[in-house]
Formats: structure tokens, sequence, C-alpha cells
């Protein structure tokens, strides 16, 4: 089958430093995938590569099977949402909402009406008065009421209250459920989403760390706690990703070697509390493993 | 679904930016032209007329930077969104260019220069010629403002401030370059006698060529704008 978007060895660079740096990956039709990775990571410039709006330096890109410059036929069937995002100044919520109905072959007005009411966005308001939240909330409705095939949004709530971040997940997911299409969602908050993300990219440093399933991500570490003497005991000789202390308790966050089997059940059998790890931790373990290996390598030149 | 035209109702959906304001301008400072015809015996000519050329190219630089990054952002395509910036570009620039015809017409054929002897929209030499030249000229030359302002408008936003600098050096540079070479061999005579010999169709012409140029350069810079 032919995927929503195949990315072969692309690659940006601004003079001596890349930007991304020979990335592949693919992804598949109606999954939600999360693009994670610190600031910096190349995640902003990857999501513009793929809708044109910025040029790769090299490598072959592919969506919905073309190259999206210039292309119609790929660029209505995508909805990138950025934090960045400028509109111009004179014109009110209705003026942006209206040009997208235009422009989503897919959009619908009664989702989006009914979206401009529970993120209670003033219509007639000029985008250049919005305060932070509701222009992100602008976004927001954009990528949700267009339900394009490919849904791109990127740090899409700078500026939401919790409540309004609640408000986006639950909305697309009933939405996500009823008509199915490929999100990318790249965010810094990964603990709230975690749930959410059926595949995970991590970048760091403009190269791909992982593209993985989460539920396989999630598989290879557990944490566990209990008194400092028998976790120490129980943590010797494994991966350790994380270790914190509170008075006599300990909480380790383990990561399974390869191959061998997972020390769960016997972290239980001498009474230490199993927990599973979340996402954060593990991308956070991922990025710091790299960086500390990129340092070691530049002190060995 | 075409795509230009949603460019172009995305611009009109601001008529009154691209209408009413220009208008504006130029009626307050008709108007108190008018006010001052009334208040002297002498005839008056007045450059006021120019404020609406200068406006289109402002409205080229203004609306290219306004709406470009946001129509980028929404997934359209650069061709379309140059053919429909344009296209509600000629549209103004003939409602103005007909503006002006009537406005020329009434000032010196349909009431005596207001009554008050203003000469605002009909002037010597800018309207010498048949009454053709009233709607046309304006015309081209309106559209010769937009086409430069979006140039300007594109050249910025492909090569930002250091490239706008750059570029502003090298028109200076080689303007004193090319008045050195011109004066050290007498050209200079020549030059003035060809512009004294140019009449006002003559010189709209010459900017036909001009405004393609200025088409052609910035479609080439919006095809690499990011």
């Amino acid at each position: 089958m032919t995927h929503v978007v195949e990315v072969n060895g692309l690659t940006k660079a601004y003079g001596d430093v890349k930007a991304v740096n020979n990335v592949t990956f693919k992804l598949e039709a109606d999954k939600i995938y999360g693009l994670l990775g610190s600031n910096g990571a190349g995640k902003t410039t990857i999501m513009h590569m793929l809708t044109a709006q910025q040029f790769e330096t090299s490598g072959t890109l592919r969506v919905f099977g073309e190259h999206p410059y210039e292309n119609n036929h790929v660029l209505q069937q995508v909805c990138f949402i950025k934090e960045s995002q400028k509109y111009p100044d004179n014109y009110n919520v209705r003026d942006v909402l209206e040009i997208a109905a235009d422009l989503y072959p897919n959009w619908n007005r009664e989702f989006a009406m009914s979206l401009v009411e529970d993120f209670q966005l003033p219509l007639k308001r000029n985008m250049k008065k919005l305060s932070r939240g509701m222009l992100s909330s602008v976004g927001i409705l954009i990528g949700l009421a267009s339900r394009a095939p490919l849904t791109i949004f990127d740090e899409p709530y700078l500026g939401l209250d919790a409540e309004k971040r609640q408000l986006f997940y639950d909305r697309l997911l009933e939405d996500y459920a009823e008509h199915p299409r490929t999100i990318l969602l790249s965010t810094h908050l990964i603990d709230e989403v975690g749930t959410m993300l059926e595949h995970v990219l991590l970048i760091n440093r403009g190269q791909l760390l992982l593209d993985e399933e989460t539920d396989s991500l999630r598989g290879r570490a557990f944490s566990v706690s209990g008194p400092a003497v028998a976790v120490e005991r129980f943590i010797a000789g494994r991966t350790v990703i994380d270790r914190q202390q509170l008075g006599g308790l300990v909480t380790a966050s383990i990561l399974n070697n390869p191959g061998s089997s997972s020390g769960q059940s016997e972290a239980e059998s001498i009474g230490l509390a199993v927990a599973p790890v979340s996402l954060q931790q593990l991308t956070v373990y991922y990025t710091r493993l790299q960086n500390r290996d990129t340092s070691s390598n530049k002190g060995a030149k | 679904m075409n795509r230009t035209s949603t460019v172009v109702r995305m611009h009109l959906r601001k008529k009154l930016n691209w209408l009413l304001v220009p208008v504006a301008v130029l009626l307050s400072s008709f108007i108190i032209n008018v006010l001052i015809g009334a208040f002297t015996d002498d005839p008056i000519y007045t450059g006021g007329l120019s404020s609406i050329f200068v406006y289109m190219m402002v409205m080229g630089i203004i609306t290219f930077a306004q709406t470009f990054p946001f129509a980028l952002g929404m997934g359209i395509r650069r061709l379309d969104y140059y053919r429909g910036t344009f296209a509600t570009g000629l549209l103004t620039v003939l409602v103005f260019a007909v503006f002006l015809f009537l406005m020329s017409m009434t000032e010196g054929k349909w009431t005596n220069y207001w009554g008050v002897r203003l000469h605002f929209f009909e002037l010597p030499y800018w309207s010498d010629g048949p009454i053709i030249n009233r709607l046309w000229i304006p015309f081209v030359l309106l559209l010769n403002m937009f086409a430069a302002g979006i140039l300007i408008g594109t050249y910025y936003r492909r090569f930002n401030k250091t490239g706008l600098l750059i570029g502003a050096l090298a028109i200076v540079l080689l303007g004193t370059i090319a008045s050195f070479v011109i004066g050290l061999n007498d050209y200079w005579t020549n030059i003035f006698n060809w512009l004294q010999d140019q009449t006002m169709t003559g010189l709209a012409l010459w900017t036909l060529p001009i405004t393609l140029l200025f088409s052609a350069v910035s479609y080439l810079l919006l095809r690499r704008c990011t």
C-alpha cells in the first residue's frame, strides 16, 4: 500500500548546520502520530517541508505519493496548524474561518460552529486583538473542522489552559473516531497526549532517534519503587534510566535489556511496586543518551 | 475547485482596504484643494492626484506582507496566490482608472473646474491627447505601481532586511556609476531631449515592459519564498 507520507534521507542544511539530518520515515493512513523532541530538534522544519513551506536540501519527500511543492492535489488534503501561523491583521475570526471553509474540501460547517462555541471564540474580533490562547483556538478549530486526510499540529496550544487543552483532545478523538485521518502532532506536553498517540517519532538534533509503536516503546521499560535497600539490590546490573529518592523510598525506572525477559514479575515477587514508565521519561532518556554520546564523541576527537 | 478565485475572494473580503481607503485619501486631499480654491482667485494646479499612485504601491507591499504568510500556511499554492493577487490588483486598478476618468471629465468638461479653477484630475500634459488617454494611462500607471509594490514585497520576503539593504545599495551604486558614465560621455543632453519629446502616451507605454518585468521577477522570487 502507499503511505500518506514517505520521507527518505530528508535533510535541511543551513550552511554547516543540519537542522534536519538524513531523516527517513513513513506515515500510514488513519493513525495518530506523535512527533516528539526538544526545542530546535527539527520538528517544525520537517513539518514545513512536508507542506512545501520550506525546501529540503536533499532527500526525497512524498505526500500522498507526490511531492507537495505547488501541488494542489496534495496541498488541499493537508492541513498544517502551527503555533507561529500569521493571520492578516484586519481579518476577523469569521473571515479566517470562511477562507478555511473555501479551501478545505472536507470542511464541516456545523462542526466548526460547534467548536466556535466550545472554545468561546468571538467571531467578529480581529485576529490582531485575540489573546494568545484564542489565537491557538482558531488554529485548533481549523485543524479539526478541515478534516484533512493529513492533519498536522505543531505545538497547537500555546497559551491554552488545561481545560481547553482537554477540550482539544476530546474533540480530536471524538471526530477522529467518526472520520479517521492521519494526524501528526508535535508537542512538549508528552504525558498529556501520551495515551492518544499510536506511534512515536522522536527527533533530536535533526536526527530520528525512535520510530516505534507507542505500546512497544512503553513495554521497553517499567519503574519499581520500594525501600531503598530492596530497590538498590534489584536495580544492580540493570539499565536505570531514572532514579528518584524520597526519604527511604526509592523509585527507579528500568529499561529492559534487549533479549532478556522483563524483570517486572521478579520485582513484584520481592515486594516492590511496579508501574509503567511515562512516555515523557522515555523520550527524555533517549534524548539525553544521544546528547551524551555526541558530546563524548566530540571529546574523543 | 478553483483556488485562484479563492485567493481573489480572500482579498475581496477586505474591499474597504482595497477601494475605499485610497479613494478617501484622494478625496480628502481634493476637498481641501476645493476649499482653498474657493478662497483664492488664482487657478490651482496640484499634484494631489499622485497619492493614489503611491497608495497603489503601498497596497502591493502591505497586501503581500499580510496575506502571503497566511495563504501559504493555509496550503495555497504560490502560483494560485500570485494569480489571485494580481487579478485582485487588476480589478482594483480598473475601478480606480474609471473613477479617475470620470473625475477628470467632471472637472474639465462637465463642471468648469468645480467652479473654483481647481486643476486636480485634469492637468496639462497629464491629460493631453485624446479623451481615452484619461482612462488607459492611469490604468497602466496604477498597474505599474502595484507590480512594483508586489516586487518589493516578494523581494523582502525572499531576502529579508539584509537583502533589501543590499538591493538598495546596489541600486544607488548602479545609479551613481550610470550617471557618472552618462556625464563622462555627455549623454545628458540627449536624454533630456528624448524625455522632452515624449508625450504622456509614450511614457505610459514605456511602463508596460517594466510592469511585465516586475511581474515576472516577482513571480520567480515568489516561487522560492518560504
